[in-house]
């Protein structure tokens, strides 16, 4: 932590313990937990048992306690006024109208209106219409171009369902998220309620939802589209609410001045400032939107996700890839063209002109949209592109999976080999052992200096949490993988986000890298690192990180380049060599952000490190939450360990973000 | 803000209202989601059965997905309405439970046995069809693996060449490659009963397993993993199932029984387990013809073997694969239907 620009405001940390700083700060922070560790391997006789493992009989019964709550909706009358199971069952039957008619536009014909599905000629030039309209013509080959592999990738059938789930769920996430968000800005006491909410609901894995939702809302796309809501919803209330309170007082003042009403105000001096953040929340909507396909044709959606699996599980990898990447395209298509709406500037209408001129592009897309659909009454081909002229890429795809599989075994089990005796096996038996107390304690003394006695209260109540629910060893199983990813995606991810963060080309590439990884089904990659890396550890490790360097490449790039100029240029003038720049200026800056980036790779991790249950051979949460699938009986086990989940990142979460809030603080960047 | 919470109030008293009336209308609570077409007054005339699309899950393998389609197929060519629901293979046994599934033809005793189980206990799912087809779920092994370990398939000749199977994580001891733990094998009792020298490490789903064979036969690395019949595998992997010493029901239950007198386990899975047929409780009533029809339907190991051939080896899609079954089976499932 070397000092970079020394600041007047004292801010949480220093309070507590003044200037101390760099390893003696760190020492007394852990000491605590040194003790404890050093009682319990020097003398164990002295350090009782059930501080270190809480024995069967005092486990909190949560586990029954959700059983039975979930029983009680289920079969009872809430309040004696009404089931909820029907109440949530009646709700998501709401979704079933808009649900069919975007599916019969899109695919299935025979709407409500009498009209038929329409032609993918007529959709393909439609989407590239409306990149031209919205964007220019760069946007409008881009999106033409990825509706075109729909159809020649004979994809298109089920990616019309699932792109007609997602223009149904993703404005309805979109509008919720954001109804959330502005309540959130407007009330202090709802936002206190919403945020602890949202951290919760982003980090439960999904799995330990399917059995709740499979029994309150059936099975179907209605499932499918309220789980998507679910997720996608977060993101977009967090982004609405980060938005409109960073709005500059300045701004607000001047809406007054001009004596705006409070809905003025809201709709022509809050929302437009807000614009940036509600951006990246549409973004984000879409994004999870996209990515849930493959898991919600687990509770019964249609569209993409099966067929995905379904190749999987017969290993032709090369058409699931086709299959994922369908998925990536149509999020970046929607995401692009939503984008370049968002941004759009008016535009001054010319009267003299005429009614053609001024709208050439309305009249494009009808021309374009009619020509279609009488082009598809004309000629079948039209209509749905004959398998004959699709293609396919999967045979070039397997034979890497093969080249890679004959040519690079050795030195990968090589790799794997000492991986898993030498970190993973010792790493694993560490973090087993670990005394709950000792845990407890060493969180509880971050908690303390990054946030005072209210953090350390929480977090420590996250760790007892964890030691009676239960699941204690399975916990230490899990995090211990999650730790290991987390080390892994950070060495890989900070110097590749510095590489990509110095100029903006590499900046633009690499973003779209980062969203087709992030969008990208991860089922698909577990495949494929199992036939490198056999069941185990070292398979799910590969996954994770894979996923969640992600987070660790964005956050890098949004920190250094969010390193003000004069800064950078003060230290270049004091004779700073680029290097130096970097790790005595740059580097510093953009640490908090790099440490929110930290807290998303973990979250990230602790996501996929559920879906990494389905490589097989790592104990831990996600087995018990694969388990509960099996029987009614274990539904609680599922949701007591999914919460186990989403304390462990919720005690990350609360630390990284009080440390990160009061270092920015300190370095005047906030 | 005053204007939102009024809003919401509104919305939830709606919402309210809504599931209270679905309650007067319906005897079962499940008909308050159903589509707004299953309202259609049913036709008193010669079949009593009800207009409602009949559901069918699709799950991730090939002879199910085919299977679905053709169950559908005849049932559509008998004039009901079939619709396909995806869903997790676990979790669909709680859906046909809830009413949200009429019927799952490929029960499969290993897999699945436990999760439909216990819906039949509780009533709300019948036990309602075995197909002819038996299936064996056993310890696998691709056939290269008998030049490097003489005396296969024999379980004793396996358990002495145990160290040819180890890896880095089991150390001296052979790895046996099982399936999900929720399958509840109990394939590390058995290595405890018979006092085998090997660890059992469970794969996380069928995929896994199939991707490791396919990585161990590239170099002909040994392994032994879990599998069944029938099963795609078969047609694209030779190999054989280990012999352990053969099942008996007392055989889990009676530590006795066996080689080992103080455990239970001491031997192999049944070699012969069911293909069963589930269906709601209320299908029968609902659709009467239907159900008869379902019971007539009796698939045989080879037609599910081909049926995953079709798609895994020779690389339909599946609802063709199903399309072009019933085309060439027309007699046998014209016979399900007439009766």
């Amino acid at each position: 932590m070397a000092g970079v620009t020394e600041t007047a405001v004292p801010t949480g940390q220093q309070k507590r313990l003044g200037h101390m700083t760099g390893w003696r700060l760190a020492l007394l922070l852990v000491s605590p937990y040194l003790l404890i560790q050093f009682i319990h391997e020097v003398a164990p006789s002295l350090f009782p048992n059930f501080l270190s493992v809480v024995n069967e009989d005092s486990i909190v019964p949560f586990r029954d306690w959700a059983n039975r709550s979930l029983l009680h909706l289920k079969d009872e009358d809430l309040l004696g006024l009404f089931n909820f199971k029907d109440f949530t069952r009646t709700v998501s039957g709401w979704l079933e109208y808009p649900l069919d008619v975007s599916e019969q536009l899109l695919i299935a014909g025979d709407g409500p209106f009498g009209l038929s599905a329409v032609p993918w000629v007529a959709l393909v030039a439609g989407f590239a219409v409306a990149g031209a309209w919205l964007g220019g013509w760069r946007l409008s080959v881009l999106v033409g171009g990825c509706s075109l592999y729909l159809a020649i990738f004979d994809v298109w059938e089920d990616s019309m369902i699932t792109l007609s789930i997602v223009l149904v769920v993703a404005p309805l996430a979109a509008v919720i998220g954001w109804a959330l968000g502005l309540a959130a800005a407007k009330s202090r006491r709802f936002e206190a309620l919403l945020i602890p909410a949202l951290n919760v609901m982003q980090s439960m894995p999904h799995f330990s939802y399917l059995l709740p939702i499979s029994v309150f809302i059936g099975i179907g796309d209605e499932a499918g589209a309220i789980a998507t809501i679910l997720f996608a919803v977060p993101p977009m209330a967090r982004l609405t609410l980060l938005g409109l309170q960073t709005v500059p007082a300045e701004v607000r003042e001047a809406g007054l001045m001009a004596g705006c009403t409070r809905w003025q105000m809201l709709w022509k001096v809050e929302m437009p400032a807000a614009r940036p953040q509600l951006m990246v929340g549409i973004n984000q909507v879409l994004m999870q939107c996209f990515g849930m396909t493959v898991l919600a044709s687990f509770v019964g959606t249609r569209g993409l996700g099966l067929p995905l699996l379904n190749y999987l599980q017969s290993l032709r990898i090369g058409r699931a890839l086709e299959v994922g990447v369908a998925i990536v395209l149509m999020a970046i298509m929607l995401d692009r063209l939503s984008q370049a709406a968002g941004s759009r500037k008016p535009e001054h209408t010319d009267y003299t002109k005429s009614w053609l001129q001024r709208h050439p592009f309305l009249v494009a897309g009808t021309a374009v949209t009619v020509g279609g659909v009488v082009l598809g009454q004309l000629f079948d081909q039209a209509k749905v592109l004959p398998e004959k002229w699709t293609v396919s890429t999967a045979p070039f795809w397997e034979e890497i999976v093969d080249w890679v599989q004959l040519n690079l075994k050795s030195p990968l089990g090589e790799f794997r080999d000492f991986m898993i005796l030498e970190i993973l096996i010792p790493m694993r038996n560490g973090f087993e052992s670990l005394p709950w107390l000792g845990l407890l304690v060493l969180v509880a003394m971050l908690g303390w200096y990054f946030g005072g006695l209210r953090l350390a209260a929480i977090v420590s109540g996250f760790i007892a949490y964890l030691a009676f629910s239960g699941f204690w060893i399975e916990s230490m199983e899990t995090l211990y993988l999650v730790v290991a990813s987390l080390i892994v995606s950070v060495v890989i991810g900070v110097p590749v986000g510095v590489y990509a963060s110095k100029t903006d080309h590499r900046h633009a590439a690499m973003q779209v890298v980062l969203d087709t990884f992030q969008v990208l089904p991860s089922f698909i990659y577990l495949i494929p690192v199992v036939m490198l890396f056999r069941v185990g550890p070292v398979a799910a490790l590969v996954a994770i990180v894979i996923y969640s360097t992600v987070p660790a490449v964005r956050y890098t790039m949004l920190g250094l380049r969010n390193v003000p100029d004069d800064v950078v240029e003060a230290a270049r003038m004091s004779g700073c060599t680029e290097f130096q720049v970097l790790r005595k200026v740059r580097l510093p800056m953009a640490f908090p952000e790099i440490m929110l980036g930290m807290n998303q790779v973990l979250l990230f991790s602790l996501l996929l490190v559920i879906i990494a249950a389905f490589i097989g051979g790592i104990e831990g949460l996600g087995d018990e939450i694969l388990r509960s699938r099996t029987e009614q009986a274990l539904v609680g086990e599922g949701l007591v360990a999914g919460f186990n989940v989403a304390v462990i990142g919720l005690t990350a979460d609360q630390l990284i973000t009080n440390y990160a809030r009061d270092r920015k603080a300190q370095l005047g960047i906030a | 803000m005053i204007r939102s919470k009024t809003l919401a109030a509104v919305l939830l008293a709606l919402a309210l209202v809504a599931s209270a009336c679905g309650d007067d209308d319906t005897a079962e609570p499940t008909e308050a989601a159903a589509p707004a077409e299953t309202t259609a007054p049913e036709e008193p005339a010669e079949p009593a059965d009800s207009s409602d699309p009949i559901r069918i899950p699709l799950h991730n393998w090939s002879s199910q997905l085919v299977g679905a389609e053709v169950v559908g197929g005849v049932l559509e060519d008998a004039g009901f309405s079939v619709e396909y629901v995806p869903s997790d293979s676990q979790v669909v046994y709680q859906s046909m439970c809830d009413g949200d599934i009429e019927l799952v033809h490929e029960v499969w005793e290993g897999a699945f046995g436990v999760a439909f189980q216990e819906q039949v206990d509780k009533g709300c799912v019948l036990d309602f069809a075995t197909h002819n087809a038996v299936t064996r779920e056993e310890w696998w092994y691709p056939a290269y693996v008998e030049d490097q370990c003489p005396g296969l398939p024999d379980w004793e000749a396996l358990n002495a060449c145990a160290s040819i199977f180890a890896t880095a994580e089991t150390g001296d001891k052979g790895r046996f490659l099982g399936g999900p733990v929720d399958w509840l094998k109990g394939d590390a009792e058995r290595v405890e009963g018979l006092g085998m020298n090997f660890e059992v490490v469970n794969a996380g789903s069928a995929a896994t397993l199939w991707a490791e064979l396919d990585a161990a036969s590239v170099d002909e690395t040994p392994i032994v993993l879990f599998n069944w019949t029938p099963n795609f595998i078969e047609a694209v992997y030779e190999g054989s199932f280990i012999e352990f010493p053969l099942f008996e029901d007392a055989c889990r239950t009676d530590p006795e029984w066996g080689i080992n007198s103080e455990l239970t386990h001491d031997c192999g899975n049944p070699a012969d387990g069911y293909l069963k047929t589930g269906v709601g409780q209320h299908f029968p009533d609902k659709w009467p013809t239907a159900a008869a029809i379902v019971k007539r339907m009796d698939f045989t190991n080879p037609m599910l073997a081909a049926m995953a051939a079709a798609v895994d080896v020779d690389g339909k899609e599946p609802s063709e694969a199903a399309t072009e079954w019933l085309a060439a089976n027309e007699d046998l499932w014209k016979g399900w239907i007439s009766g």
